[in-house]
């Protein structure tokens, strides 16, 4: 695959995690989250089998089913849209985490085996992800704040070792977290938005 | 048949059995309890790896369980560590009716408890972050059981021990590529940081401790208790296994030095941070910190007296919790604040909870005649001899510790009223006198106590 | 065992009379049994100093590190007999005298309690180490918090309760530290083998425990009922701290230190003497008693005579129970109080006589001219407390008439039987010149407040102008160094440390905490790879 190929899905990584930043409204969000897991998927897929990698994107994408469908079963009511100047701070900082993202990466290709693409965007999602879960104390969004971050070390961790097992537990983990983010949001339908 | 299949297998499955029995609340209770009983005492009788004769017949239990090109393994000299994880269980189990019989706490409970058995047993150790999880999944629903409202401590519990994942996974790579360029010292230095980094988010080591005392407010403390109690004690073993494992990690000097400034650290901030609480709740959580500051002073010995130390330790630390849970949980199941305002007076009309508080706060905090001073003593001598600078650490963060306990000690019995009452029923009598007593029975007697949970340390031959 | 054997004839009898009491007359039955029991534990306590039992050892206590871990000992060397034998004295005396105080609900529950405190108070002195030292304390003090508890008719009294135990956990944490800090020298602590560091947390953790270092005195007003149990507690609580005092190594006071701390030990004996003499009564003035007599005992360790404070220890106990107990009067009986007195003197051949090789030395110097002016006082206080009118001895029921006066006799008289059988060196005549200055000094107090009084010794409690200025200077010296500035210190340091936990608190537990947290990771992993690790 051509070199430039990609910088298709660090594309839709930094559009997904910027999108997930700057808006609130549910379905921009797990739409995001589907296209982050297809990204990871990309990048997986350059390093192990499409089966095995396949694993990522299906429980990716079942994750984000998982919270949909539960956003829709508690009828949850839509977060108020933030305000301007939430919405300048979350750019800001995701600004920052890119940057940062940017910088960081050459140092640490020294050391793990992952092409410039993958390392800077499994640091974009690892960072927008912490960037999200320090920022709000809604459900929904911090189960999303929790799959980019894991989402994000499984690109580099896929790089580095293969197994089957591995995949399977850590699948088991990105359904587990999004379980317990729907079985959150059944509790908090009557909670005030952040 | 095989030992992970006894103490792994069939506990998930009676988990999940639980769970279609959760309708039947003191039922399926007892029946965890049970469970957990004979699993404690089959671990205690049936030697794993030899033979064993019944009458005309004789089996041997294979310690090894291979799953899909990984083992778990649970060898003889585990057999302790299980003793002591299901006798856990048991206790809390039984205590449930009384404190909390919520229909999810059997059967998720033991889902933890298996889960965190397999993380001990699973090889390659790495696969134990995930195993780790799941067990802090499956704690969730007793955290925040339905009708209860999630509040950001519980999100930030979900939060670091969901980060600690990815630590202890990318670490344990790293080991990989590291033993195999051994002249790559950097390499071990970035493993043994994020594998640090890893306890550091499960342990919640400062900074990453504010969801233990924001959790304990949110939650019922009794099943709180159990996960706090649980889960530290699965994790600091975990810990000792990486040591025991690993072999750089054993003979770093630096390794020691780090886990002892991180123990006077966690130490210092919760004794601190306890002295000006005045919710019960969260004086438990520091309490746990606490604890495992200790726990980590023990560990950072790196002697024989000090791996003895931290074996010790665990009788007095989940005597202490479970009294101090237990005694929370008839407050909270009386509707009186968990707030030392709340509980002003108290001595008066619950003397028994009164009292029950107050041993286990005293008790971990080290006060003499209960179950903390013996091995507190000792780890307050053993650091005298390395490093002044920790004594006096961990000296401040006791006296802190102790201040809230003298603290409570004034609230409860703040009274101008001149009648004695006894407001608990009668199980729970039973229940606060006996942890008292046991509290006070380890702190006169260490040695007939002790004895018998250093055998712990049969799992972890390569420290000594 | 045999060791242990009179402690666990008290428990036992302790529990039997508990348990008597819902018997139809228990009252009787209890009473008869304790003091029986106590007479039988008082006769084995005595023939304790010629047939000295093999010591009872607990080692290891714990099962880390053994060979260099403390050990618990008890035993019944010459320390422990005498104070032993002071407080199973003190403990009979109660008992018999308890009759009289029938109206004012002595009971057998209160006799219970009595019998448990003798036995914890009993274990402090035979221990032997500062491990068996450390818990004997401990079990003290809780004792001491629960009658407090159990007996208080409100918070006003709890208060000093949870003071006092306040304070005594903080002196048994100085103790474990000083076991801690011993450690460095590679074994365990122990009263011959000491580091000066570890010496000095000694001394200041009995001191602390004594009132002296710093001056505090929690039980400044005490439970004014309960005369029986709450003098008996509080005997034995300092008789606790006094035992570990006569164990301490003769040049065991770290030099640096000694005069500093004898400055400060003698202006609280001076402050404690002028309380006890304007005190309204014997019970009010019952804290500065024992603060007085405890400071007498901590100077004779300060001058390397830690034996010598024996002798004002055994007049603590024995000559102040005598007083303590004299609820009930009459001319006739006006006896025991002269001879409490004449034991506290110091004259040749009577207890005290031997103490005074622990305080001065000729020539006098300031401080233990002070010293002699403190005992002079402690002196006309206790004849003035002891001569004051009180309940009518009289209107006792005629069997107590009969038991009361023999439990005061006992115990006074016990004062000089250990003196003479258990004090080194026996009742002696060695220094007399102190003794005979401090007895004058105290007949020429006595005869001005006599001159200037109406009514005999009864001025000094009248508002009058030398009471007023003896007050004020007591209460200076209690102001100067009571260390007012350092606990103020202390309460700022609280303040500033509560505010720095509410603030981080608040940045950690609030909406930004996370990114505080993550803000603390990324600096560390800034500094790391500064190091060149990532």
């Amino acid at each position: 695959m051509a070199a430039w190929t990609n910088f298709i899905p660090l594309v839709l990584v930094i559009a997904g995690s910027l999108s997930l930043l700057w808006t609130n409204k549910w379905r921009y969000n797990i739409a995001a989250i589907a296209l982050q897991y297809l990204a990871v998927f990309w990048f997986v897929s350059q390093v192990w089998p499409i089966g095995l990698a396949a694993i990522k994107l299906v429980a990716g994408w079942m994750a984000g089913a998982v919270l949909a469908a539960s956003v829709t079963a508690s009828g949850s009511p839509e977060l108020d849209p933030p305000a301007i100047s939430a919405r300048i701070f979350r750019a800001a900082g995701g600004v920052f985490v890119l940057i940062l993202a940017f910088s960081v990466a050459p140092a640490t290709m020294d050391w793990i085996p992952v092409h410039s693409a993958a390392m800077i965007s499994s640091l974009v999602l690892i960072g927008m992800g912490l960037l999200q879960l320090s920022m709000t104390k809604d459900s929904l969004r911090v189960t999303l704040g929790l799959l980019m971050t894991l989402s994000g070390f499984e690109i580099i961790y896929a790089a580095a070792v293969t197994s089957v097992l591995l995949a399977g537990l850590l699948a088991l983990v990105t359904i587990g977290v999004s379980l317990t983010g729907a079985y959150w949001l059944s509790l908090t339908a009557a909670e005030d938005p952040v | 048949m095989s030992s992970p299949v006894i103490w792994i297998i069939i506990p998930a499955a009676m988990g999940l059995l639980l769970w279609f029995l959760r309708s039947r609340q003191p039922l399926s209770l007892i029946l965890a309890a049970i469970v957990c009983f004979i699993l404690s005492v089959l671990a205690a009788v049936v030697p794993i790896g030899e033979v064993v004769n019944l009458g005309g017949l004789s089996f041997t239990l294979p310690s090894t369980l291979p799953v899909l090109g990984r083992r778990f393994v649970l060898t003889a000299g585990d057999q302790m560590i299980l003793v002591l994880l299901y006798g856990l269980g048991a206790v809390w189990f039984a205590l449930a009716p009384m404190a909390w019989p919520h229909r999810l706490f059997p059967s998720f409970g033991l889902g933890m408890l298996a889960a965190l058995t397999a993380a001990l047993a699973v090889e390659p150790f790495l696969y134990a972050a995930l195993l780790v999880e799941t067990a802090v999944l499956f704690s969730i629903p007793i955290l925040s059981p339905p009708g209860r409202q999630v509040g950001q401590g519980l999100q930030r519990y979900m939060i670091f021990q969901t980060l600690a994942v990815p630590a202890i996974l990318f670490a344990g790579w790293l080991l990989g590529v590291a033993e195999a360029n051994p002249a790559d010292t950097a390499m071990f230095q970035r493993a043994g940081i994020l594998l640090g980094l890893g306890f550091a988010f499960w342990l919640g080591v400062f900074p990453f401790y504010n969801w233990l005392p924001m959790m304990m407010a949110e939650t019922h403390p009794f099943p709180a208790g159990y996960v706090l109690s649980l889960l530290p004690t699965a994790i600091l073993l975990l810990g000792l296994d990486f040591i025991n494992s690993i072999g750089f990690l054993g003979d770093s000097a630096t390794l020691f030095y780090v886990v002892r400034i991180i123990g006077v650290l966690m130490v210092v901030t919760a004794g601190l941070w306890a002295a000006f609480q005045v919710n019960l709740a969260r004086v438990f959580g520091y309490a746990v910190i606490f604890e495992t500051g200790f726990a980590l002073l023990a560990i950072s010995l790196n002697t024989l007296s000090g791996w003895m130390l931290f074996a010790a330790a665990f009788l007095p630390r989940l005597m202490g919790l479970l009294v101090f849970a237990f005694a929370l949980a008839v407050l909270e199941n009386q509707g009186i604040p968990l707030t030392l305002e709340g509980i002003r007076g108290l001595a008066h009309r619950y003397p028994l909870t009164a009292f029950g508080l107050l041993a286990a706060v005293l008790s971990i905090g080290g006060f003499p005649l209960l179950a903390g001073l013996p091995v507190r003593l000792e780890i307050f001598e053993q650091l005298a001899t390395i490093s002044r600078t920790s004594l006096i650490g961990a000296g401040l963060g006791t006296a802190g510790f102790l201040f809230s306990g003298m603290h409570l000690l004034s609230e409860l019995i703040h009274s101008d009223e001149q009648e004695w009452r006894m407001l608990e029923n009668w199980p729970a009598r039973v229940i606060l006198i006996s942890g008292c007593l046991l509290l006070l029975a380890f702190g006169l007697f260490p040695k007939t106590f002790f004895q018998s949970i250093l055998f712990i340390l049969q799992a972890f031959p390569q420290l000594f | 065992m045999l060791a242990i054997l009179p402690l666990a004839l008290l428990v036992t009898t302790a529990l039997a009379v508990y348990i008597l009491r819902y018997l139809p007359r228990g009252t009787g039955y209890a009473w008869l049994t304790a003091v029986l029991m106590a007479l039988i534990t008082w006769g084995g306590v005595l023939a304790l100093n010629w047939y000295e039992p093999q010591e009872l050892v607990i080692t290891p206590w714990r099962p880390f590190d053994p060979e260099n871990a403390d050990a618990i000992r008890l035993g019944w060397d010459s320390i422990a007999w005498m104070y032993a034998f002071s407080l199973i004295s003190a403990e009979l005396a109660v008992l018999m005298t308890a009759a009289a105080r029938l109206r004012l609900n002595s009971n057998p529950a209160t006799w219970a309690a009595n019998l448990f405190i003798a036995a914890a108070g009993i274990a402090a002195v035979l221990a032997q180490t500062p491990l068996a030292l450390l818990l004997a304390w401990v079990i003290l003090d809780v004792l001491d918090l629960l009658v407090v508890m159990r007996l208080s008719s409100g918070w006003k009294y709890t208060s000093s309760g949870v003071m006092a135990f306040v304070v005594r956990t903080i002196s048994s944490f100085m103790l474990i530290s000083a076991l801690a800090i011993q450690r460095v020298d590679g074994g365990p602590l122990t009263f011959d083998t000491m580091l000066p560091q570890a010496s000095l947390l000694v001394l200041l953790s009995i001191g602390l425990r004594l009132g002296l270092l710093p001056l505090n005195t929690p039980y400044s007003e005490d439970i004014p009922f309960q005369r029986g149990l709450i003098s008996f507690i509080r005997l034995a609580a300092h008789t606790a701290g006094l035992a570990a005092l006569a164990r301490f190594p003769q040049a065991g006071v770290p030099a640096a230190w000694q005069l500093p701390l004898y400055i400060v030990t003698v202006f609280a004996i001076l402050h404690g003497s002028v309380m006890w003499l304007t005190a309204r009564n014997e019970i009010q003035g019952r804290p500065y008693w024992l603060l007085v007599l405890s400071g007498l005992s901590f100077i004779c360790v300060l001058q390397g005579q830690p034996l010598a404070s024996l002798a004002w220890g055994l007049v603590m106990v024995t000559s102040g129970m005598g007083l303590f107990l004299y609820s009930a009067r009459t001319r006739g009986l006006i006896v025991l109080p002269l001879l409490g007195a004449l034991a506290l003197s110091g004259l040749p051949f009577t207890p005290a006589a031997s103490g005074w090789a622990g305080l001065v030395t000729i020539p006098l110097n300031m401080g233990e001219l002070i010293i002699i002016l403190s005992i002079a006082m402690l002196l006309v206080g206790y004849v003035r407390h002891g001569t004051r009118l009180a309940e009518d001895f009289n209107e006792l029921d005629g069997w107590v008439r009969g038991i009361y006066p023999f439990g005061l006799v006992l115990v006074v008289l016990s004062g000089w039987l250990a003196a003479v059988f258990g004090l080194p060196g026996g009742i002696n005549a060695r220094q007399w010149l102190p003794a005979i200055l401090t007895t004058a000094l105290a007949a020429t107090i006595g005869v001005i407040s006599w001159w200037f009084a109406s009514g005999g010794m009864a001025f000094l409690s009248a508002n009058t102008w030398p009471v007023k200025l003896l007050r004020g200077a007591g209460q200076f010296l209690a102001q100067s160094h009571r260390l007012s500035w350092f606990y103020d210190f202390l309460w700022l340091i609280y303040r500033g440390l509560r505010q720095l936990v509410r603030f981080a608190t608040v940045l950690f537990e609030g909406e930004g905490g996370m990114m505080w947290a993550f803000v603390l990771l990324a600096l560390l992993i800034t500094l790391l790879s500064g190091r060149g690790v990532f």
